[in-house]
């Protein structure tokens, strides 16, 4: 089974081969040319993932819920807000967290309120130029331009509400 | 100390003007002392654990504070028609404004707070440095005044000499704050500092500091009564900042003796006397590597990290409060005021320290806290609740107690690895790696201690840990397309449909 997982402005190809009913598989990462890794799960009683993974030799207690169509994996102190699907759903979804080759993806890191935005498409930014001011939680965040390059897209205005993984400005 | 245990009075009813922790902390001093409780609560906090733990909660409206938790004639509206004889304004929100108390005051509200009078004065920081100067309170070089024009800025940063701080005169909680190391950065700072501090206290002024290197963040507690005793409960250490926010705060300080303790004190209390204040209040100063201390400013409301005074002296802050407010004198004086032991406290934020500190709200999905002997959790959350993106990231204050620092450092360590939290991200890490740091071990601290030892804070993920997540995201999506029926057509009656069907189950009236 092939499944797409996105996290932020990522996506990754997994594969996922059960081999038998006790809870291992083996998976793979990548397009085809990663290698394969053997994957033990033990579930937990109502949630969808498993509640402890044993993978390449160590072993991970996770904690796994479904929240709003994201899966949100805890594991020790590291919360990771995911998407996974099969990809004969996810295709035509388009929008969020496609990748694509080439240029900088400002990606709303956490939802906030864009109060500032600094750039228009066309405008020509140095390296470090902010880009957009988001706030979340009382404070503001300025988002620089981490090389130069042309601003191809900006589909925020001041004052909007954005959630998590939304495209911000899109530079060339 | 041992305190007369007296009820606080004459008031019966209290509403709590704030949410999170500190809303929670009231509802509890206040049930302690056998007083009612309103809470009021945004779209956003509906089902938070303030409006839980209250007698009685009442919607104040939309999410954005600016449109709830700081419309005062709303608040002003709900504490009447509850029957609430007083106001507890907590931190942040209205607590430190005079427009405020003022009106509960016009309301025939008793303000558990200091009078309008002495917040305006204080809160506008130009004029609280007037009167520190009056009071030969020592003070930082700067300027008196909001300055002006960018220009303006710009001159008098040049004769203070870089660095600088660029600060909000209605500041607080480091919020239309900026240090600017030259002036290339200056004007930058003066923008952001303006928007931010328009935004949040609803006036864009703001003034320059010199910025002192290795200070130290301490503060002194005071408590002043309607009877003219001001008494003070010795130092918080709060050098412990980022973004200039406190993190960890301790008392006392390590860099405290009964001396500077006693001269630090006696200006605080000298100040608050001056200027006619009532209730508790804080005042900041930064002290320099010789113990030379400056006044910073004075807050003149409860703070987030009183805890650690608690634990040292005894007393429950909040209840000093509401007796304070009542009329009661306090009934004791400074020589009954003793230390015993450390207190560490510790802000468990919902921010994540692998990433340069970003929000990260949403649901808590698992919340475990540490208990155990000399472990106190003030959280305003549980678990399932939602961490709004709207407020404060602070979701509760871990404090430990122990006979000395390194008892309290041992303790605050074993408790920050017991603390289990799923569904946002936390700066439990963070804490966990300043507890294990040698300088902060060592008791050497500055306000640059954070920037100096986490420069860019935690290291990033390990890659096998975000490969993890992603196997078992992965899994779960191959699991659930093999568990889940196909959706059915039509979706199942709500249980609460058929509740409210006639002849269905009901809920008796009473």
């Amino acid at each position: 089974v092939r499944v797409l997982v996105t996290h932020g402005s990522e996506t990754i190809p997994v594969e996922v081969e059960r081999l038998d009913d006790t809870g291992r598989f083996r998976v793979r990462l990548g397009d085809g040319a990663g290698a394969w890794l053997e994957v033990e799960a033990i579930p937990a009683a109502r949630e969808p993932g498993p509640a402890t993974l044993r993978l390449d030799g160590a072993t991970y207690v996770v904690d796994l819920v479904e929240d709003r169509g994201d899966l949100v994996v805890t594991i020790g102190a590291r919360a990771y807000r995911l998407r996974a699907e099969r990809p004969d759903r996810a295709a035509g979804g388009g929008g969020r967290g496609t990748a694509r080759r080439g240029g900088q993806r400002l990606i709303a890191p956490m939802p906030g309120r864009v109060v500032t935005v600094h750039v228009r498409p066309g405008d020509r930014v140095e390296a470090g130029a902010p880009l957009v001011v988001l706030e979340a939680m009382k404070m503001e965040n300025e988002f620089r331009a981490q090389s130069p390059g042309v601003v191809t897209e900006v589909p925020v205005a001041a004052g909007q509400t954005v959630e998590a993984g939304a495209l911000l400005v899109a530079l060339d | 100390m041992i305190v007369k245990n007296e009820r606080p009075g004459p008031f019966r009813k209290l509403l709590v003007a704030n949410r999170g922790e500190i809303a929670v902390r009231i509802i509890r001093a206040c049930r302690d002392a056998g007083i009612r409780t309103v809470a009021v609560f945004s779209e956003a906090d509906r089902a938070a654990l303030h409006v839980r733990l209250a007698d009685e909660a009442y919607p104040v409206g939309p999410a954005p504070s600016s449109q709830s938790y700081l419309v005062i004639d709303r608040l002003i509206e709900v504490a009447r028609a509850a029957g609430a004889e007083a106001v507890h304004p907590g931190y942040g929100f209205l607590s430190e404004n005079a427009g405020f108390a003022r009106a509960c005051r016009d309301a025939g509200l008793v303000f558990v707070g200091p009078g309008p009078e002495a917040i305006a004065l204080l809160g506008d920081k130009t004029a609280a440095r007037r009167a520190a100067a009056d009071a030969a309170v020592p003070l930082i070089p700067g300027t008196r005044e909001p300055v002006g024009s960018d220009e303006e800025a710009a001159r008098i940063a040049g004769d203070l000499g870089y660095p600088v701080l660029v600060k909000a005169s209605l500041g607080g909680g480091g919020r239309g704050l900026r240090l600017v190391a030259g002036p290339g950065a200056l004007a930058g700072a003066l923008r952001l500092a303006r928007s931010e501090a328009a935004s949040a206290f609803g006036d864009g002024a703001v003034y320059l500091e010199k910025a002192i290197p290795d200070v130290r963040h301490v503060e002194i507690q005071v408590l002043a009564d309607a009877h003219g005793r001001v008494v003070h409960l010795g130092e918080r250490e709060c050098s412990i900042q980022r973004r200039h926010q406190k993190v960890i705060e301790e008392a006392p300080s390590s860099l405290s003796d009964p001396a500077l303790r006693q001269a630090m004190g006696a200006a605080a209390c000298r100040l608050l006397a001056a200027v006619g204040y009532r209730n508790l209040g804080t005042v900041e100063f930064l002290v320099d590597p010789e113990r030379r201390f400056y006044f910073l400013e004075v807050n003149t409301r409860l703070q987030v990290e009183h805890p650690v005074t608690e634990l040292v002296t005894g007393l429950d802050l909040v209840r000093e409060q509401l007796r304070i407010a009542g009329g009661a004198p306090l009934g004791y004086g400074q020589n009954d005021v003793a230390f015993r032991g450390w207190a560490i406290e510790c802000r468990i934020s919902a921010e994540d320290p692998a990433a340069g500190f970003l929000p990260s709200p949403g649901r808590i999905t698992a919340w475990r806290p540490p208990a155990g002997p000399w472990v106190r959790v003030d959280a305003g959350v549980y678990e399932g609740a939602e961490v709004p993106i709207h407020y404060d990231p602070l979701m509760a204050k871990l404090i430990v107690w122990g006979r000395d620092r390194a008892e309290a450092i041992d303790r605050m360590a074993r408790a920050l690895a017991e603390f289990g939290v799923a569904g946002v991200r936390t700066t439990i890490p963070f804490h966990a790696a300043v507890m294990r740091h040698p300088d902060f071990v060592a008791g050497r601290l500055s306000t640059g201690f954070v920037a100096g030892a986490f420069p860019g804070g935690l290291p990033a993920d390990p890659p096998e840990t975000s490969r993890a997540a992603v196997v078992a995201a992965a899994l779960a999506a191959v699991r659930r397309a093999e568990a889940v029926p196909p959706a059915p057509v039509a979706a199942a009656p709500s249980p609460w449909a058929l509740a409210a069907r006639p002849g269905g189950p009901r809920r008796r009236a009473g």
